[in-house]
């Protein structure tokens, strides 16, 4: 070791807050040196809006029920379907009326009277004549053998935001089944879309 | 990076309910003969219905003999049905049943009536309660 090097150590040990300001210049000569690059991933997610809503018929009866015949529910439901959806990430929008238990679509007493008895048609949407409630549901919504699908829209650039409106008529078939002891019988159908 | 294609697939709305009612109505009919068997049948919700009373009352009578009385009880019967003093309930009960009915005339007293024919219209009526 040299007598200058040795000097310069022994400045080094004695006084470190110089050695900090002689280091500056090197660190200088680093400038422009880049990390690699990390990328932060940006998403946001606009859910769709789906609803269904009944103005007028939620409520439906036959106040003379006939045996061996077709009886028709009184009124119409009016079902109006309203959605705001990306048409790259729908396909269609489909309305679904189901009952929760396909054997018992309506009873009153022990007598229960099955989906397949029921009988529904919207002449603007897929059952133009009346159909039974006996297909199988769409996804998460609706019963196997205890639905029917009322409408399917293909969702484009041009509806991604509409609505619609039908009319959902209902029948009571109970031509050969067995006949109807006096009473009240009662049921619950379910409306609800779903995109696919 | 874009979403999922498949983010709004499965996407469903609320459910919304439709009531349904059907009433199937009951009936009652009676129908009789000359021998004097009536029978009477029904088919209601016990639920609606307490009794079916059948009452017997007869029409245009009153002035061919005004006097005209059947055994039993001259009972005015339920509801709008029948002319006080010309009627009699006949049964009420509650279960399907037919009813074999005798019909006994008791002719007024004295001066009785002269020798002849004389016709009428006994009317039956069914009445649940």
């Amino acid at each position: 070791m040299t007598t200058s090097a040795r000097l310069r150590r022994s400045f080094v040990f004695l006084f470190p807050w110089a050695a900090l300001a002689l280091g500056t210049g090197a660190a200088a000569a680093q400038s422009g040196t880049a990390s690699p690059a990390r990328v932060v991933t940006l998403s946001a997610l606009r859910v769709g809006q789906l609803t269904v809503s009944l103005p007028a018929g939620a409520s439906r009866s036959i106040p003379a029920v006939s045996d061996n015949a077709v009886n028709t529910f009184t009124g119409t439901t009016t079902i109006v379907t309203q959605w705001n959806l990306n048409p790259g990430q729908t396909n269609t929008v489909n309305l679904i009326a189901y009952f929760s238990n396909p054997t018992i679509a309506m009873s009153g007493g022990a007598v229960q009277i099955p989906s397949s008895r029921i009988l529904g048609r919207v002449t603007t949407g897929l059952p133009i004549a009346f159909t039974a409630f006996t297909q199988n549901g769409i996804g998460a919504v609706g019963t196997a053998g205890g639905s029917l699908r009322l409408f399917a829209v293909n969702i484009t650039g041009t509806n991604k935001n509409s609505s619609r409106t039908d009319n959902l008529d209902l029948q009571l078939n109970l031509v050969g089944f067995p006949t109807l002891p006096p009473g009240t019988y009662s049921g619950t159908l379910n409306i609800r879309a779903i995109t696919q | 990076m874009a979403p999922p294609t498949s983010a709004q697939i499965g996407l469903s709305s609320t459910s919304q309910s439709v009531r349904l009612s059907a009433v199937k109505q009951g009936w009652v009919t009676v129908s009789g003969s000359r021998s004097g068997a009536v029978a009477t049948s029904w088919n209601l919700d016990p639920e609606q219905t307490a009794a079916v009373t059948l009452v017997a009352q007869f029409a245009g009578m009153e002035g061919a003999i005004p006097a005209l009385q059947v055994p039993g009880r001259p009972t005015p019967p339920p509801g709008e049905a029948g002319i006080p003093g010309t009627a009699l309930v006949l049964f009420s009960q509650r279960i399907a049943a037919t009813n074999a009915l005798e019909i006994h005339l008791r002719l007024p007293a004295p001066p009785g009536l002269p020798p002849g024919t004389y016709t009428g219209t006994l009317n039956l009526v069914a009445i649940t309660q």
